[in-house]
């Protein structure tokens, strides 16, 4: 091979390891943490931008290019800037940034922040050097090390292979340990992933600093090799670029992420250029460009999950092939819940006015009424889901009126949901592991510890996701995606995963909805087993023979308000609560 | 004191047709509960075929303004009724639509610069003397504009408070499952929020392409991020929010230039995040409760 | 879970594959580049790497640039070539990507077969391109205005056009000379307006001028209308400054509509690119174009032999009406055939061998015969003769660093002939 061939051969493998370095950490970000940055493209900016100002010495006078900083330090130092510079940003971003709820707003502002951060770095000239750029940026060791141009290449292809290396070995140890799978249940279904205990925001912002930090390593390495860096080598349209690999190779895969580097970027780039032109070139790169926005709707369409889609995290081996152990009941016994003038208002109705009740362990209590009555709301004001506009909730001898969702579930209290709330792309035993609170593993500096930190405690989870899936007899279902099950199958995971979650009080939200009758059953056997175990229940319910063989007591809410509480054969005698019913 | 009523008067101009934007923009996703990142190229698109309306045919810039409208309405149905609804129909995720219409904007955008040649257009209207009006200049265009902008939304308003139609737009726009089980034929109402938005994105398009004088395949997508900027300001999905962030922003970027013309960027840029930090879901507090689900 | 195994194996059997690819890809294309690849002495190719942004909005820099090449590859072959080679150019699209352009500068270099000279690339790509080039020894010609290369080095470096450095004073001098000595300056907040106003301003109050105002706008916004109403509430007698072609159509349309006519534009070279009056001309109006805007930008030659064949160059290979006028391609339509006659004088095409050349064969020295097309070119030298090259751009200087200075002219724009007519020449070193 020529001189100018190795060059050329090893520009585009230093390319591939730098795109896959940025595609790993857009993977965290999007694949794994289900946050749509798109901003991406600003992040490897930073870290180019950061790298080039702490290698490069201070402007020399008469040089007209301006900057900050110019520390000139010594490799890898600057890298290491890079680094915390993109995390810092992410930080600052995702403070604003992530705050909506609904990730397309949070999609759309980042895009907002990518291109207002354009235009200032053009404009204000000091920071570096606006449209012009920086440039002379001194490749590291070039001076010392006597290799040729084609050698110095494959040098420094060796150091990104090993920056490669690391982040592929971080990005993969914090995907697979209890951590990974609590963002990726966040991902799926963040909603109920905030009822079993993750703090929505907090996650999502560690995941967006982390991927922000790995961005930034790229740029700097990409800067380091080019040697020079300015706004029109950042526009918006390159973000696009790096989720149509991530999209095409496969999300939540970190090789599906590094053969989209290679497919998207490598070949689908570079390739067209080896074609005749059609048209003008103007043409041809509209064509080229536009065909991103095809690919990305044909793989949105027919293989959303990639070419190399996730690996599915099969543990079922790994569950004890002995007896099962009975079923865990709550470890402790239930806490009192006690609601006191509770009320929400919505859009001038109010949906929940003054509900008082008190819930006492070992009771299971039957909460019904008529559509609209304001019944599914106040379970989520008890969880935390929704604000109360005034009212108390005491669980235990703690007013939890108003605190976040993740923070009562921490107090045991657990709700399932109306609709099914699985968390549709884990398995089986995935869902029922990622409920259970506080495992060793389950948050980033668990994460780094390794597998000998959380396995333990792992197994012993489960043993006990086994015995459970045992007595709901869905263990051959153990390592089925959890999106894939029928209705009736999900609804038994969801309560399941409620159980994994040591609840000290169950909230349940229409758990018969759409179940058939045997199951129904089955369910409401279970539910009596626990609350004679000592667990506090509250059910939201519409089938009102299962709330007679499960409840104990029932109250009654209609436009709001608690109408009587009684058992169900008093209930029924009651003529307000009968015209209730027939009216509402 | 003179240079800011100048601005003032500079500003309602830009906040005219900002209103009329990011009302389409909101009232789309108020029913459909899609952020539809494609809403610049309907602009661009619209002016464009207010071009071919005015420049090719020769028809007046009233019946080019019309087309313009007609052009963003038929764009607006069509890519919801081929492209968005099929996927939604699919099952994507909600957060998946939102790559979607970024892709189509992709795809739109490419296909104007290559159809236009990556070329700069302009309706090459006719000079006018200016008309000072309480210390604020305006060209009697920009006049047009504002009235415009104004009877559009009195024109809304009223089929908000008067007609079904609007009504039930509001009703679905609160809450699309209590709407649908009151009986509201949501697909039809699905259809006329998207030409709704299409038509006002056609009028802001060709109001936009005439106040800039000269535009191109480009135009739409830039301003898409103050149109973003308003309807955040008043919760996304309420209508009357979006006037008042297309007020807030377009009064306070012109003075803000008075300043330092430099400012205008950071200027909506700034108020974003201010609601963001503030109250994530708008300033005015939201009828519209940001739903999970996609309406179909 | 680590990697598996098994993944790990894929993963290393893609990598050796895309680099099989790559090579194999590579290789293939050296052959159906341009030209065979053959190096036995005789008829093969020499190929001018035109590497531009073909894309983007400097999209038509590297139109300008790849149609000046073939115009004057289409002189030199009608010539006879170089040294009996035909000139070729060939296309190398930058995206104007300074990242994106280091791959394609690498597929360059491998598939261009004998390549003798690079045309660009623009102020985007070169500071990733440049180092690239120097170790490939590889000459290249730009038209960059950067001031940072004022005083630069490398022999492989050729400005064939004047840096901002001189067009801001020149803009200066033609201000007061004009009599404008009150005026507002404008820019737009990026690339090449940052380096102008410094060097504006000082010159401008050394020449007794004052500035009442200095605005620097954002470009792509909806409305510059305050920013109108602050320039002209200063009451200037005009604005002097540089704007991008959608900035400049908005903002001065608004300016029209605000006062009811405009006041006088002086505004730099970039005004005389290829987008900027087709944008702002319908914008303003003929009337306004014609009478209210005047473009500091460098000379052209505006009779003769030089730039009669220049113009029928460009007319053979088909160009846009608005190159035949500009002077930037005429520049660089200069530079190919300058480097062209500096092989021939050298007489090899080995990069390294004809370098010293360039500046050789368009340096004014006594006893050089002047020559004003390739064809003149090639005959004094067979003749024995020393030549100097004053092709369609007029005079072409090289400073010590590589930058021909040349004199700036007063441009307008000519709306029934639908291009920019060259007025009166200012003089050489105008306001330095």
């Amino acid at each position: 091979m020529s001189p100018a061939l190795q060059s050329y051969v090893a520009t585009l493998l230093v390319y591939l390891a730098v795109n896959s370095i940025a595609c790993w950490g857009l993977n965290l970000q999007f694949g794994v943490g289900g946050v749509m940055n798109f901003a991406f493209i600003l992040y490897q900016s930073i870290g180019a931008y950061i790298t080039a100002v702490l290698t490069l010495p201070r402007a020399a006078p008469g040089v007209p290019e301006t900057y900050i900083l110019g520390w000139h330090l010594p490799w890898p130092l600057p890298l290491a800037g890079a680094a915390v510079s993109g995390a810092l940003l992410a930080l600052a971003v995702g403070s604003f940034a992530l705050r909506p709820r609904r990730r397309d707003f949070q999609a759309t502002v980042m895009l907002v922040v990518s291109i207002i951060a354009a235009t200032l770095v053009t404009s204000e000239q000091g920071w570096f050097n606006g449209g012009q750029g920086l440039f002379a940026i001194p490749q590291p060791f070039s001076g010392r090390l006597n290799l040729g141009i084609s050698g110095y290449d494959w040098f420094f292809l060796g150091l990104v292979a090993v920056f490669a290396a690391v982040v592929l070995f971080f990005t993969d140890r914090l995907t697979g340990s209890p951590w990974g799978r609590r963002l990726r249940a966040m991902r799926d279904n963040a909603e109920a992933a905030e009822s079993l205990g993750t703090g929505v925001r907090t996650e999502s912002l560690k995941v967006y600093v982390i991927g922000g930090a790995i961005a930034a390593v790229s740029g700097g390495l990409l800067v380091e090799f080019i040697g020079a860096w300015s706004p029109a080598a950042w526009g918006t349209g390159e973000t696009f670029i790096f989720f149509v690999a991530i999209i095409v190779g496969g999300l939540g895969n970190n090789f599906g992420a590094f053969f989209g580097a290679l497919l998207v970027l490598g070949v689908f780039l570079e390739l067209p250029t080896f074609l005749p032109t059609i048209g003008s070139s103007n043409t041809e790169e509209s064509v080229q460009a536009a065909a991103i926005g095809v690919l990305i709707l044909i793989f949105l369409w027919w293989r959303p999950q990639g070419v190399f889609p996730e690996r599915k995290h099969a543990l079922s081996r790994f569950m004890p092939a002995a007896a099962p152990e009975p079923a865990p009941g709550p470890s402790q016994p239930g806490t009192t819940l006690s609601v006191s003038d509770l009320s929400r208002d919505f859009g001038g109705v109010r949906a929940v006015d003054k509900v008082s009740f008190e819930l006492l362990p070992g009771t299971a209590t039957g909460l019904i009424g008529p559509n609209g009555a304001g019944k599914s709301t106040a379970l989520k004001l008890i969880a935390g889901a929704l604000k109360p506009a005034a009212g108390q909730v005491v669980v235990g001898a703690v007013n939890v009126a108003g605190w976040a969702p993740h923070k009562v579930s921490r107090l045991g209290v657990i709700r399932t949901f109306q609709h099914t709330s699985e968390f549709a792309r884990l398995t089986v035993l995935e869902n029922l592991l990622a409920a259970a609170p506080g495992q060793p593993g389950d948050s980033f500096g668990g994460s780094l510890l390794g597998r000998r930190h959380w396995r333990p405690r792992q197994r012993e989870l489960l043993a006990q996701a086994a015995a459970l899936l045992a007595d709901f007899q869905l263990t051959e279902l153990a390592d089925e995606y959890a999106g894939r099950l029928s209705g009736g199958q999900r609804r038994l995971v969801e309560i399941m995963r409620a159980l994994m979650a040591q609840p000290k009080i169950l909230l349940l939200d229409e758990p018969m909805a759409g179940v058939n009758p045997t199951l129904r059953l089955t369910i409401e056997e279970h539910l009596r087993r626990l609350r004679d175990g000592g667990l506090t229940m509250l059910m939201v319910e519409h089938e009102l023979s299962s709330v007679e063989r499960v409840c104990d007591s029932v109250i009654v809410m209609a436009q709001g308000r608690v109408l009587a509480t009684g058992t169900m054969a008093e209930l029924r005698s009651n003529k307000e609560v009968v015209d209730a019913y027939l009216v509402g | 004191m003179s240079q800011i009523v100048l601005s003032l008067g500079f500003g309602l101009v830009t906040a005219s047709i900002l209103a009329m934007g990011a009302v389409g923009f909101t009232l789309q996703f108020g029913v459909t509960n899609l952020f539809n990142l494609a809403f610049g190229e309907s602009m661009t698109v619209s002016a464009f075929a207010a071009y071919i309306a005015h420049n090719d045919l020769h028809s007046n810039m009233w019946l080019a303004m019309a087309a313009g409208g007609l052009a963003g309405m038929v764009l607006s149905l069509m890519i919801s009724r081929l492209i968005y609804l099929p996927f939604l129909r699919r099952g994507t995720a909600q957060f998946a639509m939102v790559m979607v219409t970024v892709a189509v904007s992709i795809i739109g955008k490419n296909v104007l610069s290559a159809m236009s040649g990556s070329g700069f257009y302009s309706y090459q209207l006719p000079p006018e003397r200016p008309v000072h009006v309480l210390g604020m200049v305006f060209s009697p265009r920009q006049l047009v504009i504002i009235g415009l902008a104004a009877a559009s939304l009195l024109g809304l308003h009223a089929l908000f408070r008067y007609s079904r139609l609007g009504k039930a737009m509001r009703a679905t726009s609160d809450d699309a499952g209590l709407a649908r089980s009151v009986g509201i034929p949501t697909t039809h109402l699905i259809s006329a929020a998207w030409l709704l938005s299409g038509l006002l994105a056609g009028l802001a398009g060709v109001a936009l392409a005439m106040d800039l004088g000269t535009f191109d395949f480009n135009m739409g997508g830039n301003f898409l991020l103050i149109i973003v900027a308003a309807a955040v300001f008043g919760s996304v999905g309420e209508p009357y929010g979006a006037i008042a962030g297309a007020l807030v922003i377009g009064i306070a970027s012109e003075l803000a230039a008075i300043v330092n013309p430099e400012l205008k960027n950071v200027v909506a840029f700034g108020i974003l995040v201010l609601v963001l930090l503030l109250r994530p879901e708008g300033l005015i507090s939201g009828r519209v409760q940001m739903r999970a689900e996609v309406a179909a | 879970m680590q990697f598996a195994s098994r993944r790990r194996l894929y993963f290393w059997a893609t990598l050796v594959a895309a680099s099989a690819l790559a090579t194999g890809c590579s290789s293939s294309t050296a052959t159906s580049g341009g030209g065979s690849q053959s190096s036995t002495s005789g008829n093969y190719s020499v190929t001018a790497a035109v590497l531009h942004a073909f894309t983007g909005q400097n999209a038509f820099f590297g139109l300008n640039a790849a149609n000046a090449c073939k115009a004057a590859a289409h002189q030199v072959n009608a010539a006879g070539g170089v040294m009996g080679h035909q000139l070729t150019c060939q296309v190398f699209d930058t995206k104007g990507d300074p990242a994106d352009a280091v791959p394609v500068t690498n597929r360059m270099l491998v598939s261009a077969s004998h390549l003798v000279m690079v045309v660009g690339p623009d102020g985007n790509d070169i500071p990733s391109v440049l180092p690239l080039l120097e170790q490939a020894k590889v000459p290249e010609m730009n038209t960059v205005g950067d001031p940072r290369y004022d005083k630069q080095t490398s022999p492989d470096f050729w400005r064939l056009t004047p840096s901002d450095s001189t067009q801001a004073p020149a803009l200066a001098y033609y201000a007061i000379h004009k009599g404008f000595t009150k005026i507002v300056e404008v820019y737009t907040s990026d690339l090449s307006a940052q380096t102008t106003t410094g060097p504006f301003r000082t010159t401008f109050s050394r020449l007794g001028g004052t500035i009442v105002k200095s605005l620097t706008i954002s470009p792509d916004q909806a409305s510059y209308q305050t920013e109108v109403a602050n320039a002209l509430a200063a009451h200037p007698q005009a604005i002097v400054g540089e704007m991008d072609a959608r900035t400049a159509a908005t903002f001065l349309s608004e300016m029209k509509q605000q006062k009811g006519s405009l006041i006088p534009f002086v505004v730099t070279q970039r005004a005389t690119q290829g987008d900027w009056a087709p944008a702002v001309l319908p914008a303003i109006g003929a009337a306004s174009m014609g009478s209210d805007i005047f473009a500091v930008a460098p000379a052209l030659s505006s009779t003769g032999p030089a730039i009669a064949g220049f113009q029928q160059a460009m007319t053979a290979v088909k160009a846009n009406p608005f190159q035949l006028k500009n002077p930037i391609v005429a520049a660089t339509y200069d530079g190919v055939i300058a480097f062209a006659l500096a092989m021939d004088a050298a007489k090899s095409t080995a990069p390294s061998a004809y370098v010293e050349d360039i500046a050789k064969v368009a340096r004014p020295s006594s006893g050089a015969t002047v020559v004003h097309t390739y064809a003149e070119g090639v005959a004094a030298l067979a003749a024995g003769k020393a030549i100097q090259y004053v092709g369609a751009s007029g005079l072409m200087a090289f400073d010590p660093y590589n930058t021909a200075n040349r004199p700036y002219a007063v441009w307008t724009f000519n709306p029934d002939a639908h291009s920019w007519v060259m007025g009166t020449a200012l003089p050489p070193d105008a306001g330095q």
